[in-house]
């Protein structure tokens, strides 16, 4: 006895109730009706694919995550809940955001998100967001007192309430290749001109000096004296290293401080160590091209995350184990830090706390450190085992709490965008540091 | 002639006196389509383009009038994108045009062996999606590691950054856009230059022209139509090329790049004012059509004795 449509034509095709026309006619009527229906179900249906023993989440394509995989299946094991997770370059993240995030209530793809420091405070204010007061209180796994400050501040607390937990911080260092410092025929020749030791810089001047030489001697294309990532959207962050490194600030008193000596010096420095020492192209280049550029073995030292020493050591490369670490010559660097948060649009926030908590509870951010992962926990950096295996960390903490947050003014993208903009003003020539700098200060930014 | 009087009566509207009322059955299926997937998201649009729409202040909303058009018309960077686009389309579609001409032809020369194959050869560019093109000359471009550098360092020529100059970055866009689009402009050319009627080449070979001469007074006369079909139609895509440059540059250095539908994707998704967003692609909407309006009357009118 057929039960099915479908099952029921073919009985009576066989028996010749149903012609070879009417058969297919009716066949294909009932093939594309049941196609249709599934995809207007699917289609009305809640948002999130999948059960709520399913969870899909969106993350940039780089090792962290790979670390946040790993840990993955004793999640599931726990829990019985599967985690997905999509993986995209950072350029494309805030566009894959949007339009999840505005879906409405219930209509989100995406369960669990990590969110930048640019991107939080416009999805706070958009709604987007849950806020996590209630979870945090009743949580045992997680409270925000066990990690860095500095890594809640920059990213965690919007007017006062927390929307995120961290999840790994990139506090920036000075990476500088060993086997450069103790070259002895570079050291020769830097000191009898300069009458100054061959060692790691320690004010920017200093690095400025060092990373000039490297390039004036061994010519940019083989050997950059620093890799400097100017692209568009990029070039903010990285002046704001120099910008700090300089004992230069955003804010002073309330007051812009950006037209301060300091600052303009800074963005001075900039512009120069970008014209005369940085690799071909630097201008437009985004991370993965320095990154391309360092484990190439064409970059003296680079201005990038802690968190890159280790990966290029790891990495197949020329390079690697020869990524020594240093603080940013002068008196500072950047902190800023992502962070894991829950849309308010996604329809399973319960399971998907239950997986936040999972990640950044202690146990398992103890295992993606071992894994290479950057702690934001000082517990994990202290930790005998991780530093028994990664003894760099133990540097890598005192860099990341002596780091500055960004101002508020770039924590947001039109803030970054107007900054970057200005900033490429002023080391394409176009502008003076100085007026750069006005023109920003202009834009009631800061 | 014959055909022509049977396309007269079996023109759109002789076909519909002949079916009556039922003409209208036939096209509604398109009809609904083109509704549903153009209709209302263009007039949804329209309606956004007047309304104070920003994602992340939901609490601001309503009718803005025309603000949201003249806010955009006051941003400096909004001009420069129009200069951009105009720069970068010009540009692509002069080169595409003057080297698919010379392609085309040399493909329709009668005694031509394997035109098939080198069809096939010059496809292959245009079938690759734009940003599969983007990524790999971003490879092959890298100043420090890329092919086309470490090629010219062995012949000693220059080794520049190809995307770090302003200049050189929209030549390079041009470059990569004509080694995409190109063959299209190649297959257009070549249809209408094998249309052309023999007998004038002959007589013009005859009576002792040269081929300059046979090229400016006979071919480009003749092929006056086809050229403005593809002009016009590679102008139109050109100008909303949006792919290439958020591959390759993300609107720089700088803004050097950022074309028109650059900006309207920033105003959207990075400033997430979809009202300006709305606005511009109106305004730019209007661009397209008036230039769809132009081809048409350039046209010529296939019923005309």
């Amino acid at each position: 006895m057929s039960d099915t449509p479908l099952e029921h034509l073919i009985d009576r095709y066989r028996d010749g109730r149903v012609s070879r026309r009417t058969f297919l006619r009716q066949g294909v009527a009932l093939g594309l009706s049941m196609s249709s229906i599934s995809l207007i179900l699917d289609a009305c249906g809640a948002g999130s694919s999948g059960s709520s023993k399913e969870l899909h989440l969106l993350m940039e394509d780089i090792d962290e995550t790979n670390y946040v995989e790993a840990v993955l299946p004793q999640f599931t094991k726990e829990t019985g809940i599967k985690v997905s997770i999509e993986k995209i370059t950072y350029e494309a993240m805030h566009d894959k955001l949007v339009p999840q995030l505005s879906a409405g209530k219930g209509k989100s793809e995406y369960d669990l998100i990590q969110v930048d420091v640019p991107w939080t405070k416009e999805f706070v204010d958009a709604g987007w967001l849950l806020n996590l007061s209630d979870y945090l209180s009743k949580s045992t796994e997680v409270k925000l007192s066990e990690f860095i400050p500095s890594t809640v501040e920059s990213n965690g607390i919007i007017n006062g309430q927390p929307f995120m937990v961290p999840f790994y911080h990139y506090a920036y260092g000075f990476l500088f290749r060993r086997d450069i410092l103790e070259n002895d025929v570079l050291g020769n020749a830097f000191e009898k001109e300069y009458g100054a030791p061959w060692a790691v810089p320690t004010t920017l001047k200093d690095f400025e000096r060092f990373a000039e030489f490297i390039a004036a001697r061994e010519g940019t294309s083989k050997l950059a004296g620093t890799v400097m990532l100017a692209k568009r959207e990029e070039n903010g962050l990285e002046w704001l290293n120099y910008l700090y490194a300089n004992g230069g600030d955003f804010l002073r008193n309330g007051k812009s401080a950006l037209l301060e000596p300091e600052a303009v010096e800074s963005l001075e420095i900039y512009g120069r160590l970008l014209s005369k020492a940085s690799q071909p192209g630097a201008n437009n280049a985004a991370f993965n091209e320095g990154q391309a550029t360092m484990e190439a073995g064409k970059g003296a030292s680079w201005i990038i995350y802690l968190w890159m020493q280790t990966a290029l050591n790891t990495s197949k490369s020329a390079i690697a184990g020869k990524m020594g670490l240093a603080r940013i010559p002068g008196q500072a660097g950047v902190m800023a830090a992502w962070g894991w948060a829950i849309p308010t649009a996604s329809p399973k926030q319960a399971q998907a706390w239950e997986l936040l908590q999972y990640l950044a509870s202690y146990p398992v951010s103890l295992k993606r450190a071992l894994m290479g992962a950057e702690p934001v926990r000082p517990a994990i950096y202290e930790n005998a085992e991780v530093l028994a295996k990664w003894p760099e960390y133990k540097e890598h903490y005192q860099i990341a709490l002596h780091s500055k947050i960004e101002p508020d003014a770039l924590r947001t993208i039109a803030g970054q965008e107007a900054l970057s903009l200005d900033l490429y003003e002023a080391t394409s020539g176009k502008k003076s540091a100085r007026a750069a700098l006005e023109s920003f200060s202009s834009k009631n930014l800061v | 002639m014959a055909s022509n009087a049977i396309g007269a009566r079996l023109g759109a509207f002789g076909a519909g006196r002949a079916l009556g009322g039922g003409r209208w059955l036939f096209v509604t299926p398109a009809l609904i389509a083109i509704t549903g997937v153009l209709g209302v998201p263009i007039a949804y649009a329209l309606h956004l383009s007047f309304d104070k729409d920003i994602l992340d202040q939901p609490a601001v909303h309503g009718f803005n009038g025309i603000h949201n058009y003249t806010a955009f018309l006051h941003d400096g960077l909004f001009w420069t994108s129009v200069e951009n686009t105009l720069l970068l389309s010009i540009g692509a579609v002069v080169v595409q045009f003057v080297l698919g001409f010379a392609i085309a032809l040399c493909l329709a020369r009668s005694n031509l062996r394997g035109r098939n194959t080198y069809l096939s050869i010059l496809l292959i560019p245009m079938l690759m999606p734009y940003v599969a093109g983007g990524l790999i000359w971003l490879l092959l471009l890298n100043p420090t590691q890329g092919i086309v550098n470490y090629l010219l360092g062995l012949v000693g020529g220059p080794q520049p950054a190809w995307l770090a100059s302003p200049t050189l970055a929209r030549l390079t866009i041009i470059f990569v856009d004509s080694w995409h689009n190109t063959a299209w402009t190649v297959f257009i050319l070549l249809s209408g230059l094998l249309m052309l009627p023999q007998e004038s080449l002959d007589a013009a070979s005859i009576d002792g022209a040269g081929k300059l001469r046979t090229f400016r007074y006979i071919i480009l006369p003749l092929m006056k139509p086809v050229i403005l079909v593809a002009l016009i139609i590679r102008l139109i895509a050109s100008l909303m090329t949006f792919d290439l440059i958020y591959v390759m540059t993300g609107g720089g250095p700088g803004t050097a790049t950022e074309t028109l539908s650059f900006y309207i994707y920033k105003l959207g998704f990075k400033s997430l004012n979809i009202g300006e967003a709305a606005a511009a692609s109106i305004v730019f909407l209007g661009v397209v059509i008036g230039l769809v309006v132009l081809l048409m009357r350039m046209l010529p009118d296939p019923t005309a004795a």
